[in-house]
């Protein structure tokens, strides 16, 4: 699939997620943290703690406009219409509604507000949208992605880096507590030695994807190695749909180097013949990436060598 | 963003999740024409809906879970939430935290409301 593609059928998937995590289609989806109160997530209701994370509280009734601007974003995000500022909108309103939820702040909704961010500050608007936007620079918005989740799975994995957590205690902990409370989670963590083996395997399966992910000859492995990971977080702690969102996100790695440019539906796309007379052999990736990517600014186009 | 949320020692931003548990016990006090009364939280938090409530409810006597160092900042607006609860001149809010398994009640948080003027 060409990068443009890609990367607008990651925004239609992660706009999909976050509507489906921030409205009532939450209820269509087994296992998942339903709201609190309305229908909506964060939909404030009267005898609430008026607290906010850095102090900024907001009067209920706004809280309830940003609510409904967040969801009508989202769904035009999700669409493709005006999808930059839709997205861009849909997270300033999504985050000032996080902020007065302070007693429950989740590191999957602040994964999906980034993803989303990201997305709309892209090229992630231009294809599968009611109104595509001319896209500026894919290889910069798909390599974003790519940069993005596999910083995710660096400080994860940094984070692991403890004796608390690499002796399996904290695994062991959180079974006993119900935080894993499957059949799945009893076989793997049951015992004080398999939770040291499961804490040591996610802390480096975590540690090394960045790397594999970026290695090209690695990274369908790495792929199926996050997915399984994933896959088992999922039966095991069931993240609410940070799993769906990360997976997603792996999407990108799957795009090929920009390579969509002769599909655009632009006409201020150049492809870069001259560029490829200067080079009888054909251009290694990264060549190619640049060629592509200074393509789209011919006055700034200069020889590769 | 991520290292520098490791500037007040929290990574709240770093991607942690799981990473770490603690032990989390809380204390609501209240002033009644100056007798300190207790007020049980799991009380409380049949009052206070959403996050709040799920926070306070059981939270009686210690309970483990992942590390998370906002709620250390918010007790004074629940101390003012349960101002709302009864005839009270002020309520005290602590939060105790504490390693997994450790004796004693660990470190307090304190947050405190004047519930008239």
């Amino acid at each position: 699939m060409t990068t443009h593609r890609t990367l607008g059928l990651l925004r239609v998937v992660v706009g999909g997620i976050f509507l489906v995590r921030s409205t009532p289609l939450i209820h269509l989806v087994p296992g998942l943290f339903v709201h609190h109160g309305g229908p909506l997530l964060g939909w404030p209701r009267d005898g609430r703690v008026e607290a906010a994370v850095f102090g900024l509280v907001l009067p209920a009734l706004v809280v309830k406009a940003l609510v409904v601007v967040r969801t009508v974003a989202a769904l035009a995000f999700t669409i493709g219409l005006h999808a930059r500022v839709a997205g861009i909108v849909t997270v300033v309103a999504a985050y000032l509604v996080y902020a007065q939820e302070p007693f429950a702040l989740i590191f999957t909704l602040h994964v999906l507000y980034q993803t989303t961010l990201l997305l709309a500050c892209g090229d992630a608007v231009g294809a599968l949208s009611v109104r595509p936007s001319p896209p500026r620079s894919l290889a910069s918005s798909l390599w974003l992605l790519r940069g993005f989740s596999a910083s995710i799975y660096l400080w994860s994995g940094v984070a692991k880096l403890r004796g608390e957590w690499l002796s399996g205690r904290t695994l062991t902990l959180l079974v006993q507590h119900g935080y894993a409370d499957s059949a799945v989670a009893r076989a793997l963590l049951g015992t004080p030695q398999r939770a040291a083996a499961s804490a040591w395997l996610v802390a480096l399966v975590e540690l090394a994807l960045p790397g594999l992910l970026f290695a090209g000859r690695t990274r369908h492995l790495a792929i199926a190695a996050a997915c399984a990971m994933h896959a088992v977080f999922e039966v095991t702690m069931h993240p609410d749909v940070f799993g769906w969102v990360m997976v997603a996100l792996l999407g990108a790695w799957f795009a090929d180097d920009p390579d969509g440019l002769a599909h655009l539906p632009t006409g201020n796309v150049q492809r870069a013949p001259s560029a490829k007379a200067k080079h009888p052999e054909p251009p290694s990736s990264r060549q190619s990436l640049i060629t592509r990517t200074n393509s789209q600014r011919p006055s700034t186009h200069t020889p590769l060598r | 963003m991520p290292a520098l949320s490791f500037l007040d020692g929290s990574g709240g931003l770093a991607y942690t999740m799981f990473s770490a548990v603690e032990e989390t016990r809380v204390e609501l006090v209240a002033d009644v024409a100056g007798r300190r009364l207790p007020v049980a939280p799991t009380w409380a938090a049949s009052q206070i809906p959403g996050s709040a409530g799920l926070f306070l409810a059981g939270a009686e006597r210690f309970r483990v879970g992942p590390v998370t160092r906002e709620w250390r900042r918010q007790l004074d607006p629940l101390a003012r939430r349960v101002c709302a609860m009864g005839p009270y001149d002020a309520v005290e809010v602590t939060l105790f935290v504490r390693t997994v398994g450790a004796v004693g009640e660990g470190t307090r948080y304190v947050g405190r409301a004047r519930c008239r003027p």
